[in-house]
C-alpha cells in the first residue's frame, strides 16, 4: 500500500492520537476514555504507518509525491 | 505487458498527466547515466492503458519496478532521490530486494512519540500506555534489528 497522508497529516495523526490516548488514561472516563481510545489508537496507527484506509477508500490523498494512476 | 527483456532493468511507470513523474524525469535520466551498461530504463506510459496497469499492480505514479529476467525484485511509488532510485538499479542489478529503511523524521516522529507515551504511561501508573509506547518504538527502531 503506498503512502496515501503528507508529513504534516501524518504529524497531527500521531501527535493528536497520543494526546487522545493520554486522555483516556488520565482525564476520562465511562464510555468516553473508550472512544478517545479507539480514536487514539486508530489515529495513532494511521499515523505512524502514512496510509489511511479511508483515504483509500474515497480516493482522497493529501501526500503530493505521487498521483493516481488510473 | 512489455516484454521483460534479458538484461536487469527498471521499469519506469508514468503518465502523461502526473507532475511528479515530469518533475522525476530528470532525476531517472540522471540515474541511467550512472547505470548506464548495467542496468536499463524503460519507460511505459499508461494514461491510455488502465489494462496494463493493472497487470503491472501500479495504484499511483511514478511507480518505478527493478525487474531482473527472474522478475520483480523490488518497487518504490512517487519521487524519489537519486540515491533512493540509484538504491533501486542497485537492486536490479544484484536481484536483491531494497533494504527498506526508516527515515530520520520517521524514526524522530516515532521515538518521540513512544517517549511521551511511555512517560506519560509511568506518570499515571498506566502500563497500557507504556505497552503502547514500547511498541511504538519497536516501530521505530525495527530496520535496525538483525535479522537471524
Amino acid at each position: 500500500m503506498s503512502m496515501n497522508e503528507a508529513s504534516w497529516d501524518r504529524i497531527a495523526r500521531v501527535v493528536g492520537g497520543a494526546l487522545l490516548l493520554i486522555l483516556a488514561f488520565t482525564a476520562f472516563g465511562g464510555a468516553w476514555a473508550v472512544i478517545a481510545g479507539v480514536l487514539g489508537g486508530v489515529f495513532l496507527v494511521t499515523g505512524l504507518v502514512g496510509w489511511c484506509p479511508l483515504y483509500s477508500l474515497f480516493k482522497v490523498r493529501t501526500n503530493q509525491d505521487q498521483s493516481a494512476a488510473v | 505487458m512489455p516484454a521483460a527483456p534479458d538484461s536487469p532493468h527498471v521499469l519506469a511507470v508514468t503518465t502523461r498527466t502526473c507532475p511528479n513523474c515530469r518533475a522525476m524525469a530528470p532525476v531517472v535520466a540522471a540515474a541511467a547515466a550512472r547505470h548506464e551498461g548495467e542496468v536499463g530504463v524503460i519507460a511505459v506510459d499508461v494514461t491510455d492503458d488502465p489494462e496494463l496497469a493493472r497487470e503491472l499492480g501500479i495504484r499511483a505514479v511514478p511507480t518505478y519496478i527493478a525487474r531482473t529476467p527472474g522478475g520483480e525484485v523490488a518497487r518504490r511509488v512517487g519521487r524519489l532521490s537519486g540515491r533512493e532510485l540509484d538504491a533501486l538499479f542497485a537492486a536490479a542489478r544484484h536481484e536483491a530486494p531494497v533494504a527498506r529503511r526508516v527515515s530520520i523524521a520517521d524514526r524522530v516522529l516515532r521515538l518521540g512519540t513512544a517517549a511521551v507515551l511511555v512517560g506519560a504511561g509511568v506518570a499515571v501508573s498506566a502500563p497500557v500506555l507504556v505497552a503502547i509506547g514500547v511498541l511504538v518504538a519497536a516501530f521505530g527502531m525495527w530496520d535496525l534489528i538483525p535479522r537471524c
